[in-house]
């Protein structure tokens, strides 16, 4: 059986793509990095991850630049019939500019904002927790159980998840789009720092769409998917259960080949 | 209470601006000439203005002398950088987070001793040459609403 085939599409400033694409080989999916202005045909490839960074330097505000780029249209054609699409720290502000995510109307429904911290003001990084907000399996939590708590960093300044629609929280939660929220590590979600590293809303660590092929996560999975990443554990190479979100992206592809 | 805006940009070409210009030529805005990018800030500020205006200007956190240039009027702002003031419109529209200045704020006052300012706003001004013959305001807020903010945390405003 042939491999899945990702594309971890690169724009300029961004940081986190090569060890994008060896979480994704470490879980056998074949996975390539695609420059932004690339001519390369996005339809050999199952599915998309646009890694962390600071593509075009986050000018205007993080992520928008790149949003307005071609290869995005691109994308967002191949996407539409379900093929996965994830973007990790400033490729999660991208999809929320291009408004990918949450995707319930064709406009920008939510931004994600400079943080809001009692402590730093600008960028701030820690390892903080997630766990998933709701049983819903989607493209990227197909391993993980209620209540499992999985240990991340964060590393930006602008991951606070907001929008000023009243009601869009209470359709995500309806629909199940809140995907993981960060919480203490007991797996409390309280909305105080430093559970919530950046103010965001509802504690929001990442939305999906509604159909769950896309989904924007502000911490990063693929840097702590081994124990040597982790601080304070034991350093060997055995797996966390952050990579899960890869394994699940594997399964997800196979079970849905498109 | 005295009012007091200063405009800062850069000396030295400025990357935002130039990109910015790029992605809008990209969208399609091709009737927009040129694109000029300061911060903005607004004080409230009790005493004498002038002393002010000196004390501010020589604080290193909103002006780096060997890359900033800065004014205190916006009309003034508009006439030094608009060498085309015949051939273009200009419209000036400031973006600002809804949540506005306090951290500034509170360096300015308890860090450097202003304790003067009573009430701060700060903002991205930007400044758009258009051909005389668009809707200039119509596009201005196009352009706004589409690239330079995100209404979810920012609001807009047209300065005259």
């Amino acid at each position: 059986m042939q491999k899945p085939k990702i594309a971890v599409l690169y724009f300029p400033g961004n940081n986190c793509e090569e060890e994008t694409r060896d979480r994704c080989m470490d879980v056998g999916i074949d996975a390539k990095i695609i420059r932004w202005n690339s001519k390369e045909n996005l339809s050999e490839f199952d599915g998309f991850i646009i890694p962390g960074g600071f593509s075009y330097e986050d000018r205007i505000r993080a992520g928008v630049i790149a949003a307005k780029e071609k290869i995005m249209d691109k994308v967002e054609k191949e996407v539409d019939n379900g093929k996965l699409l994830l973007g990790i720290c400033n490729g999660a502000q991208i999809l929320v500019e291009t408004g990918l995510i949450p995707g319930l109307k064709d406009k920008v429904e939510m931004a994600v904002a400079p943080n809001i911290n009692p402590l730093v003001s600008g960028y701030y990084d820690a390892w903080v927790y997630i766990k998933l907000s709701n049983n819903k399996k989607n493209a990227f939590n197909q391993f993980y159980k209620n209540n499992e708590i999985i240990k991340v960093p964060v590393a930006h300044g602008e991951g606070r998840f907001i929008t000023k629609d009243k009601n869009l929280i209470k359709k995500l939660i309806k629909n199940k789009q809140i995907i993981f929220q960060y919480c203490d590590n007991k797996g409390k979600v309280e909305n105080k720092y430093p559970t919530n590293p950046n103010g965001a809303v509802n504690n929001i660590a990442a939305i999906s769409n509604k159909e769950g092929n896309i989904m924007a996560i502000m911490p990063h999975p693929e840097r702590a998917s081994f124990n040597w990443q982790v601080p304070n554990s034991i350093k060997n190479n055995s797996k966390t259960n952050a990579i899960k979100i890869f394994e699940s992206m594997k399964r997800y592809i196979e079970e849905n080949k498109l | 209470m005295p009012t007091i805006e200063m405009f800062v940009s850069l000396k030295v070409p400025d990357n935002v601006a130039i990109t910015t210009f790029n992605t809008l030529k990209r969208m399609g805005y091709n009737k927009l000439k040129k694109l000029e990018r300061s911060d903005y800030y607004k004080f409230d500020v009790k005493g004498n203005v002038e002393d002010f205006k000196k004390q501010i200007s020589n604080t290193d956190i909103l002006v780096n002398a060997n890359k900033h240039k800065f004014l205190f009027t916006l009309e003034k702002y508009n006439n030094k950088n608009n060498h085309n003031i015949k051939k273009n419109k200009i419209i000036n529209i400031l973006v600002q987070d809804l949540d506005n200045g306090n951290s500034l704020l509170s360096t300015l006052k308890e860090r450097l001793g202003f304790t003067n300012i009573k009430k701060l706003e700060k903002g991205i001004l930007w400044t758009m040459h258009f051909d005389k013959k668009v809707q200039v305001k119509k596009i201005a807020v196009e352009i706004t609403k589409s690239l330079l903010m995100n209404e979810n945390y920012q609001k807009y405003k047209i300065l005259e």
